[in-house]
């Protein structure tokens, strides 16, 4: 599997404890626990001991809210540098509510900023945001949060934005607020809510032309990424390297005793200590989609968005995709599809690879006439 | 704007295809030079900007 080598992946969960109650929070089964220095140490040194072999290691730093124990990141921080980072690339990572981040957090991470990559949880305006993620006293979080700062140390800093049916009437215009204020928009549907009914159809395809109609009338904004996809994708056919995501293969995700699982959405963090341990030590190697799985036939299996996580999660099975996705899927493509007809009317030349793009266009659009969403 | 193409534009999009094929020959298959996963995050879950999209 030389392909899968380019670099080693670790994500250590250092707390389940977080300070906020989102509305959609999938870590169902959260605690007030944190991951032991010599848990963590453990976990970097097996996965690190053959590290020369990769081209760079990354280490994401993961929670809960991660910012809730700063010693230990720091502790971890210093460990890894020390022993590892003499001889090896290594890049940090980690997500945030941000509502932590001040002072020496700030002054700290300010130090560190070329190597520690922070990802913001930004759920659109303050109104948006504050509706999914309350504090756990239930105040709005928005305001705890110093978007300079974020801005100021990484540039186009990322944003995951989560879209609950708490503000899918107005997702739009949390993604171009985002945008706007100079965040990279990673937006997403959280799993787990009913997406089901005309009235929720509706609402998310009149936001869909908003979000189409911004991206258009700024030909050259990056697309955020729900809509960023490469088209041609669907000209590649599934086969035995087919796999939902990295996680597994180049990832590998350790709990706060130690154990490891492909993803922490897979952990006892999210899906309880039972479930999780048939998850526990599995990397998805030998991970196939089923002959029977509807997924499998479905020409836009390769653009489609799936997690195993969010599949177990809302079906009881890794491989089994929410159907109530494949409206928002078949949404976000035609969105996209739109959006590349008109940014390719705009090319002066049009190269070869093109081609597939547009043969893509016509076949999404075609779908839809055939078999109106 | 909705999200569909009208008439002229699906018109017009076929005629960019003839072209193109005219000029490149006709490419119908498509191998990436990665790995590509059809995850979420389309595989910047293994990239510099950390995590997952549910993180």
């Amino acid at each position: 599997m030389e392909e899968y080598r380019e670099y080693k992946t670790l994500m250590l969960i250092l707390t389940e404890n977080c300070n906020l109650n989102c509305v959609y929070c999938y870590e169902h089964h959260k605690t007030l626990d944190d991951m032991p220095f010599e848990t963590a140490k453990k976990a970097i040194d097996s996965e690190f001991q053959d590290l020369d072999q990769y081209e760079h290691g990354e280490i994401e730093l993961f929670g809960g809210e991660p910012f809730l124990n700063f010693p230990l990141v720091k502790r971890i921080y210093d460990y890894v540098m020390e022993t590892y980072g003499k001889d090896n690339d290594i890049v940090f990572s980690t997500t945030t509510n941000g509502t932590l981040v001040h002072g020496e957090i700030q002054d700290w991470l300010r130090e560190r900023k070329d190597n520690f990559i922070v990802t913001l949880s930004l759920d659109g305006t303050p109104e948006m945001h504050n509706a999914n993620r309350p504090l756990l006293g239930g105040q709005g979080s928005f305001e705890k949060i110093d978007l300079d700062f974020f801005r100021e140390c990484w540039d186009r800093c990322c944003a995951k934005m989560t879209f609950s049916n708490k503000n899918i009437g107005n997702f739009a215009d949390g993604v171009i607020y985002v945008d706007q204020l100079g965040f990279e928009p990673l937006a997403t549907f959280a799993s787990g809510m009913n997406w089901e009914g005309a009235e929720t159809r509706k609402q998310l395809t009149e936001q869909m032309q908003k979000l189409v109609a911004y991206y258009v009338s700024n030909p050259d904004k990056k697309l955020c990424q729900m809509l960023n996809m490469n088209l041609a994708l669907m000209f590649y056919p599934v086969d035995d390297d087919f796999r939902y995501c990295g996680a597994g293969l180049r990832k590998k995700c350790f709990d706060i005793q130690g154990n490891w699982y492909p993803c922490q959405g897979l952990s006892p963090l999210t899906v309880g200590k039972e479930a999780a341990k048939q998850f526990c030590n599995r990397d998805f190697f030998d991970f196939r989609l089923s002959q029977d799985n509807p997924c499998r036939n479905c020409r836009w299996v390769r653009l489609c968005r799936t997690c195993y996580a969010a599949n177990y999660l809302e079906t009881g099975c890794i491989e089994r995709n929410c159907r109530d996705m494949c409206f928002i899927n078949r949404l976000c493509m035609l969105a996209c599809s739109k959006i590349k007809f008109e940014r390719l009317l705009r090319k002066k030349e049009l190269s070869k690879d093109d081609q597939l793009e547009m043969r893509a266009i016509i076949q999404i659009q075609q779908s839809v006439l055939d078999d109106p969403m | 704007m909705s999200l569909t193409l009208n008439a002229n534009d699906m018109a017009k999009l076929k005629n960019m295809l003839n072209d193109s094929e005219a000029m490149f020959g006709e490419v119908h298959n498509f191998k990436p030079e990665h790995v590509v996963f059809a995850c979420t995050c389309q595989g910047n879950c293994d990239g510099r900007t950390s995590g997952c999209s549910w993180g």
